[in-house]
């Protein structure tokens, strides 16, 4: 064993240095260049060129021996098969781990710790596989796919085959959104190659001829079938049943006409994938009306924001690739009516969108000295673009005043954000005084959807917190809207200084702070501007939960989850009236309701989306 | 040694017994003396190109026909003989040509007295043998 | 025990059958040379010897060992010397001394190193660079380090020059000088390695045409110049007739089997006037016994 051990090592030494030459000449390029970063650096090294190298060398150590013709040398040496083997392979191992010792050594030298678990593309849901496993198998794989290849002593026209087949059959199912569980398929592929290499090895020995190029052909081809196939079933399985420990997060938003409905599902942060640092996401698109759905990409979504005017998705996509890539973020315009798609910006976050489709997007950037402050840029419908020259060091949520060009900001990193009005037009800042905010406050601003001129805001104050409401406006002014009742949630709008809101009812069965305890609601009418509460008429249930109702968008009707005459109804009635339109028995008892177009509601029932119509009392579900 | 014995690959006689034969004849026509060392086994095999087995079989022969003798240690030496013993092999060996020359003879079909008058002529033309000695 | 031991061995290729029914035992210390001309599977043989290529009929055993399953434990004590060159190109003659040893604890470093000297041996010369004489002699130089007890060597003189044909040959009759190896060895230099060879193996198309000692051979076969009275046209056939050559009243025979009896016999109805017999060579003997379309031994 180590008389071959040392064989090896004296055949390969130059190898060795080569490979390792390599990644020293890769990061000095990339430092050259500029590009170097922790990410580009790692992946460049780790996940392309180490396995790339190992793989060839790994090709090359039982198909050197037979063209060289020291091959029978070998066999007939007083040693059984298996073990010669095994000594190739323990030598490829122990190769491996030199190379990624020493390209572990070049990233210190320059700077950079790899974390391992930046090595894999996040794209790639690694559910059921353990990163241990993948950390040490992955490697392996390379390895054995490479010992497989060279165990038919064609080696390097199979390993090409083989690598052609795999890029088709990527192609193909890549095209079907299929997410790759690459760990696995690697693992599977190279369990498979082996063991028909060692097949079409055994049966047909050293003799040459065609008759070993056909087998290994077909061995590697029923291996590559064999291998797709479980992964493609694991991951169905997967997506079957995921991580119990929690469920997808849902995020929706729907279009202004009530059109369309986009869903973002969230992949649970589970013990299985610590590997991805963002949560794999998925963008699915309905048309509500006829249900039809349509993945948006296959690229992990972060963000999404339906404009509310004309038919328009804007999405942020993160990409990282294997390789040279590092992770970027592309604001994406989808046109949903015609489906095409274009990139407005890169490096970009969308922000808010205003009524007449002018969208607001940050992109974060680093100064020349070296601080990271974040820049805004406006896009009007027409197409045109407008840079912000205001720099901030943080960034925040915040309000836009698009009509006043100003920009509220809660900045992010101090305990109280001190919030920022920030023009647009020629970026001054100037903070906001806001009386009465205390030392542990907490100011979140809640955005509401076209409210021209004004926003509504609440901060939590005290302990247990309490919302208390506040309107601001374009100049900063504050002004507490104390003729609204503590802990009062503002539903949705109604008209351009009315909104739907909820007032907690008092519960007379609880008896220490009934405030805090009451799960009963009431609607009412909120008038910001003559700064009235008032009743909404024909309404006398209570709303069993806060999501349970909601005002449509032409602000004309009001839908609620009521419990009447012993069953649960989705109410709904005329706002201005107190007419009712419809009453429909409805047996889930979980659905929120969120206005959908103008006049039609969204009933969500955890991951079930329907469209209800009051009117014709029909509900469509969507997904 | 060099070159004084031969074998023939080729001829139906045993090589071993070709060594033998060689042997006994370097020491009839005095080119070994007695008490004189032979190559060892090694050395000789080497030199004829042959199985050192076939040389040992060879000496073995000659130490059973009292050839040669063994020194503990130190190899094989020729037998000293008596001159008796000298003047046997000496007739043995012409006996033995003379029926090689009888068998030509007999081929050619020359007569005996025809032989006997052929003798007597390379006899006095021999210069050593012309000399009858008693 | 035999140092080797066959039994009724068959190899095939597929469905072709490359060796068929052969038997034969070979005790301690014997030399035997296996000849045969091309193609009759004598580099097969050796090879499945050495547990290089799977039997697939009868039994074998050598030392006492099966090689298709205790083969690693064979090589230890038996040596393989293939005709063509396996080494690694790149090593040198020592390297490959140094790779080699720890595989035997027999190995004889000493021996080696006498070795190579002897047979001139360059120190720093890679095998790929080494002329077939210098590669052949490092490869019997390294078969005969770990001092086996059998040597099975396929073409040793195979394509050399004449002086490397005496150094390989001497270095073949030093070891049995020194150690008495049970040598195997197939040629077809047949005049060189007959006198070294105590007994010979003919192969013919699949099955052994001859075996025999090399002395018992040398009195058995035997070419008989006849001159007749009168002369004649042909000789009938015989099947102790290997050839006959017939020139006037002279005629020239190559008898499988000479006796004077037998002689005697076939020489009963013509009237002799001479008789003259003569030794074959081993290359003759191999000649007239495998230039035969009809075989039997």
């Amino acid at each position: 064993m180590n008389a071959i051990l040392w064989k090896e090592y004296l055949e390969h030494r130059l190898h060795f240095v080569l490979i390792v030459a390599m990644g020293a000449v890769s990061a000095l390029a990339l430092a050259w260049f500029r590009q170097l970063d922790q990410d580009t650096l790692t992946t460049l090294l780790f996940l392309f060129e180490a396995p790339l190298f190992l793989l060839l060398l790994s090709t090359h150590v039982v198909s050197n021996e037979v063209e060289t013709g020291s091959f029978p040398f070998l066999i007939g040496l007083p040693r059984s098969r298996t073990a010669i083997w095994a000594a190739k392979l323990v030598f490829l191992v122990l190769f491996a781990a030199a190379v990624y010792g020493a390209y572990l050594v070049i990233a210190l030298l320059a700077g950079y710790l790899p974390s391992p678990f930046r090595l894999f593309p996040s794209e790639y849901d690694m559910r059921l596989i353990s990163p241990a496993f993948l950390l040490a198998g992955f490697p392996a794989a390379i390895i054995a796919c490479g010992f497989a290849a060279s165990m038919l002593p064609t080696g390097f026209p199979s390993l090409l085959g083989m690598a052609f087949l795999c890029a088709v059959a990527l192609c193909i199912w890549s095209g079907a959104h299929l997410y790759l569980n690459f760990a696995l398929v690697i693992c599977l592929l190279s369990v498979s190659g082996l063991g028909v290499s060692w097949l079409v090895f055994k049966r047909c020995g050293l003799m040459d001829g065609w008759n070993r190029l056909g087998w290994a052909a077909l061995g590697w081809g029923i291996a590559l079938s064999c291998s797709l196939g479980i992964w493609a079933g694991f991951d169905a399985l997967a997506e079957r049943f995921p991580n119990q420990t929690s469920d997808y997060t849902w995020h929706f938003q729907t279009s202004a006409d009530g059109k369309y409905l986009a869903l973002v599902r969230e992949s649970p942060s589970t013990a299985w994938d610590p590997i991805q640092n963002k949560q794999a996401s998925r963008l699915i698109l309905f048309d509500t009306t006829t249900g039809r759905q349509t993945q948006v990409g296959n690229r992990q979504i972060s963000f999404s924001l339906l404009s509310p005017s004309g038919p328009k998705l804007y999405r942020e996509t993160l990409y990282r690739w294997p390789g040279l890539f590092t992770e970027t973020s592309r604001l994406i315009e989808l046109d949903l009516e015609t489906g095409r798609e274009a990139i407005i910006d890169t490096d970009a976050t969308p922000e808010h969108t205003a009524s007449d489709g002018t969208l607001l997007y940050s992109r974060q950037i680093r100064l020349p000295n070296g601080k990271g402050v974040t820049e805004f840029c406006v896009r009007t419908p027409q197409g045109t673009q407008k840079v912000l020259h205001a720099m901030l060091d943080t960034r925040g949520n915040g309000i836009w005043f698009p009509d006043a060009g100003a920009l509220m900001l809660e900045p992010l990193g101090s305990p109280i954000g001190v919030p920022l009005l920030v023009s647009i037009a020629d970026g001054t800042t100037s903070p906001l005084r806001i009386p009465a905010l205390e030392r542990d406050a907490r100011l979140s601003f809640l955005g509401l959807e076209d409210f021209p001129g004004f926003a509504v805001a609440q901060i939590s104050v005290g302990s247990p917190s309490h919302q208390f409401t506040w309107t601001f406006d374009a100049d900063g002014n504050a002004t507490e809207a104390a003729w609204l009742p503590p802990d009062t949630v503002i539903k949705s709008r109604i008209d351009a200084h009315r909104a739907l809101v909820l007032i907690p009812e008092a519960d007379p069965d609880s008896p220490s702070d009934p405030l805090l305890a009451s799960n009963r609601w009431k609607p009412c009418i909120a008038d910001f501007q003559a700064a009235t509460l008032s009743d909404v008429p024909g309404w006398s249930s209570p709303l069993d939960r806060t999501w349970g109702a909601s005002a449509s968008r032409d602000g004309k009707l009001l839908c609620g989850m009521v419990f009447e005459n012993g069953q649960n109804v989705l109410k709904t009635v005329e706002l201005a009236t107190g007419r009712e339109v419809s009453t429909v028995p409805r047996s889930s008892w979980q659905d929120e309701v969120h206005p959908l177009g103008p006049s039609a509601f969204l009933l969500r029932g955890g991951s079930a989306f329907s469209r209800f119509d009051p009117a014709e009392r029909r509900i469509t579900p969507i997904n | 040694m060099r070159r004084v014995i031969r074998v023939d690959e080729s001829s139906p006689v045993p090589i071993y017994q070709q060594i033998v034969e060689e042997v006994k004849r370097a020491v009839l026509t005095g080119v070994f003396g007695p008490d004189q060392r032979l190559p060892s086994i090694r050395e000789l095999a080497l030199e004829l190109k042959v199985n050192p087995n076939t040389v040992a079989k060879a000496y073995q022969e000659m130490e059973a026909q009292r050839v040669i003798y063994f020194r503990r240690g130190q190899g094989a030496y020729i037998s000293p003989r008596s001159e008796e013993e000298r003047v046997q092999e000496a007739q043995r060996e012409i006996s033995r040509l003379f029926r090689q020359v009888l068998d030509i003879a007999h081929s050619l079909r020359l007569s005996r007295t025809r032989l006997n008058d052929l003798f007597r002529q390379a006899a006095q033309e021999h210069p050593d043998m012309k000399e009858e000695k008693p | 025990m035999n140092a080797l031991s066959l039994t009724h061995l068959g190899i095939s290729y597929g469905s072709r059958r490359v060796l068929n029914d052969i038997s034969f035992d070979i005790p301690s210390g014997q030399v035997v040379g296996l000849l045969g001309r091309n193609g009759t599977g004598k580099t097969t043989l050796l090879r499945s010897l050495f547990g290089l290529i799977p039997i697939d009929a009868g039994t074998v055993s050598v030392l006492g060992r099966d090689p298709a399953r205790e083969a690693p434990a064979m090589r230890l004590t038996v040596g393989f010397m293939s005709e063509n060159c396996h080494l690694y190109r790149w090593m040198t003659g020592p390297q490959l001394g140094a790779f080699l040893a720890p595989f035997y604890p027999a190995w004889n470093a000493q021996a080696f190193a006498d070795d190579c000297r002897r047979l001139e041996l360059p120190a720093d010369q890679p095998v790929g660079r080494m002329s077939k004489g210098t590669q052949r002699k490092l490869m019997l130089a390294l078969t005969l380090a770990p001092a086996p007890e059998l040597l099975l060597l396929d073409e040793p003189l195979a394509g050399l020059d004449p002086v490397a044909r005496d150094q390989i040959r001497d270095t073949i009759i030093g070891t049995l000088a020194d150690r008495g190896t049970t040598i195997l060895l197939s040629s077809q230099e047949v005049d060189e390695i007959a006198p070294i060879c105590d007994r010979v193996l003919i192969l013919g198309s699949s099955r052994l045409l001859l075996d025999a000692g090399r002395d018992e051979l040398a009195q058995r076969i035997r070419r008989v110049f006849v001159t007749l009275e009168n002369p004649v046209g042909a000789v009938p056939a015989h099947p102790n007739i290997l050839s006959a050559a017939i020139m006037g009243s002279q005629l020239e025979l190559v008898l499988r089997e000479f006796s004077d009896e037998a002689l005697q016999a076939l020489l009963a109805n013509y009237k002799v006037r001479d008789v003259r017999t003569e030794g074959l060579s081993l290359r003759e003997i191999f000649i007239a016994c495998a230039g035969r379309k009809e075989v039997a031994s």
